[in-house]
């Protein structure tokens, strides 16, 4: 299985890039506003959050713009990839139905473009510290790592939720709803070591790699620290673990998803 | 002659298990696997520089042969070895992605039918061209009428052509003058000598005129195979009586 894999990267790597760079070509002609909406959105929730904690909430953190547009932005790129890997197949169906493709190259494409948009979204996380006079510290670079197992991640638990949506029609709608607790599981605006009692805090950290992530790329930019490394190393295998087995469902079933859809 | 297409005893199942709602999860209701042979053992083989008619009717397995021979899927029983030519599959109303425009669409159509991004993009300006397109070439691929969609599909795979080359019913596509054209190139590149090709067609006038050898499929098995005429001939007289049953 992984020298097919291999070989279909080799193969089909050239059309995945082309698939996402012409996603990501079409979406800025599309309106002149359209790729700030890459950095708008957060940004605007962003202010969402900060109102209602800082104000309603009368809760001082200081810094806590920077702090919850981090989160907001791991967060999307991870949510829009899963969301939409429900229902991948069936969307691409018009492409399917007419040649072969190895299905996670779909995938593979879709992460590209959510990675793209979050990395340009995260140069004004970089801006915003320099206005807040938050010291960037070599540490800063920990955020490579941690991109890299979230890709990971999302791959391996995108293709699980690609092939179970093929066969149920209402993956769509309970990953909407599963995802959400998870959204707020994540500690997105608020801080899951402090805010949460012991020991959920710690289990939340540890089990939820987003939470995990999230928390250690704060760390990471605002504190000049470096995250947890066992906890990374376990992330990275659960994600190549969860890959694996996408992958085996993928190809022993792939066969049948025109059938079906 | 070397063969370039090997099919050997090649049965496809689908199994109707659309996909299902979540209530049956629970409900405990099983799942209603109903099957649905749609080619029953087809074996033959295909020359190099042949041109095969697929003729039969409506859902006797004639696109879906095609599709297995495209490799869209792989058949539940026996085997298709292409040795190793490139193919394309030329059909009715698929292969875009439709959000993004006609341009990108060249490209990524030619991607997975094996060319290199520099031999696309040196055929781009003559795709573009046959197509008919003009501007809305850069408008997404969703705002096209279906003429339009046609058109483009079949420029592509008319200008980047593959070894084996597998036509499902479009010899009938757009308006009559851009007909004549894509006829016209159609059969020049089917009657370049290493071109291999197969042909499903409801219209005997384009079988008997294209074709070497014809195959026909009934029920998903193969009815009859031969030279083209002594099949047609056959063919059109089982036709001609079914029409008169039902009349």
């Amino acid at each position: 299985m992984l020298r097919r894999f291999i070989r279909d990267v080799k193969n089909y790597k050239t059309y995945g890039v082309y698939s996402a760079k012409a996603t990501l070509k079409s979406e800025v002609a599309g309106s002149y506003l359209n790729w700030l909406w890459w950095i708008l959105d957060p940004l605007l929730f962003m202010l969402v959050y900060t109102f209602i904690v800082q104000v309603v909430f009368n809760k001082r953190m200081p810094n806590f713009h920077i702090y919850v547009f981090i989160g907001l932005n791991v967060w999307k790129m991870f949510n829009s990839t899963i969301i939409s890997s429900a229902s991948l197949i069936r969307l691409s169906k018009g492409v399917l139905s007419k040649v072969y493709v190895p299905k996670f190259i779909m995938l593979a494409s879709k992460i590209y473009v959510a990675t793209f948009k979050m990395v340009v979204s995260f140069t004004l996380v970089f801006l915003m510290c320099l206005f807040s006079g938050i010291a960037l510290g070599l540490r800063v670079l920990y955020c490579i790592p941690l991109l890299a197992v979230l890709c990971v991640v999302t791959f391996g638990l995108g293709l699980i939720v690609m092939h179970i949506g093929v066969y149920l029609k209402d993956l769509g709608n309970m990953m909407n709803v599963f995802l959400r607790l998870v959204y707020y599981m994540s500690g997105i605006f608020f801080d899951i070591a402090n805010g949460v009692p012991y020991p959920y805090n710690e289990i939340l950290l540890k089990l939820n790699p987003i939470a995990f992530i999230i928390q250690s790329m704060r760390q990471a930019i605002m504190y000049n620290t470096a995250p947890d490394f066992l906890v990374l190393g376990f992330w990275l295998v659960m994600g190549v673990l969860f890959s694996l087995l996408g992958l085996s469902w993928t190809y022993r079933y792939e066969n049948n998803y025109v059938k079906v859809v | 002659m070397d063969s370039a297409i090997d099919i050997k005893n090649v049965h496809i199942t689908y199994q109707t298990i659309n996909s299902i709602p979540f209530k049956q999860f629970f409900t405990g209701k099983k799942v209603k696997r109903d099957r649905f042979e749609a080619v029953k053992g087809a074996t033959f083989s295909v020359k190099k520089g042949e041109i095969i008619g697929l003729v039969g009717r409506n859902g006797s397995g004639k696109s879906t042969l095609l599709r297995a021979v495209a490799g869209v899927f792989s058949p539940d029983q026996g085997e298709i070895d292409l040795h190793g030519n490139s193919v394309s599959l030329l059909a009715i109303g698929i292969g875009f992605q439709r959000e993004l425009p006609g341009s990108d669409n060249i490209y990524l159509a030619g991607l997975l039918m094996g060319k290199s991004l520099e031999e696309i993009q040196e055929r781009y300006d003559e795709i573009v061209a046959f197509s008919e397109l003009g501007d809305f070439i850069h408008k997404p691929v969703s705002t096209y009428s279906s003429g339009m969609y046609s058109k483009l599909s079949f420029s592509i795979s008319c200008i980047l052509p593959t070894d084996v080359m597998l036509i499902d019913e479009v010899l009938s596509v757009g308006d009559v003058a851009f007909r004549k054209k894509s006829a016209a190139k159609l059969r020049d590149l089917i009657r370049e000598e290493d071109r291999t090709v197969i042909i499903v067609s409801h219209n005997s006038e384009t079988i008997r005129s294209l074709c070497d050898r014809v195959i026909w499929l009934h029920h998903g098995e193969m009815k009859m195979v031969g030279e083209t005429n002594e099949v047609m001939d056959v063919y059109e007289a089982f036709m001609a009586e079914l029409a008169q049953k039902n009349a």
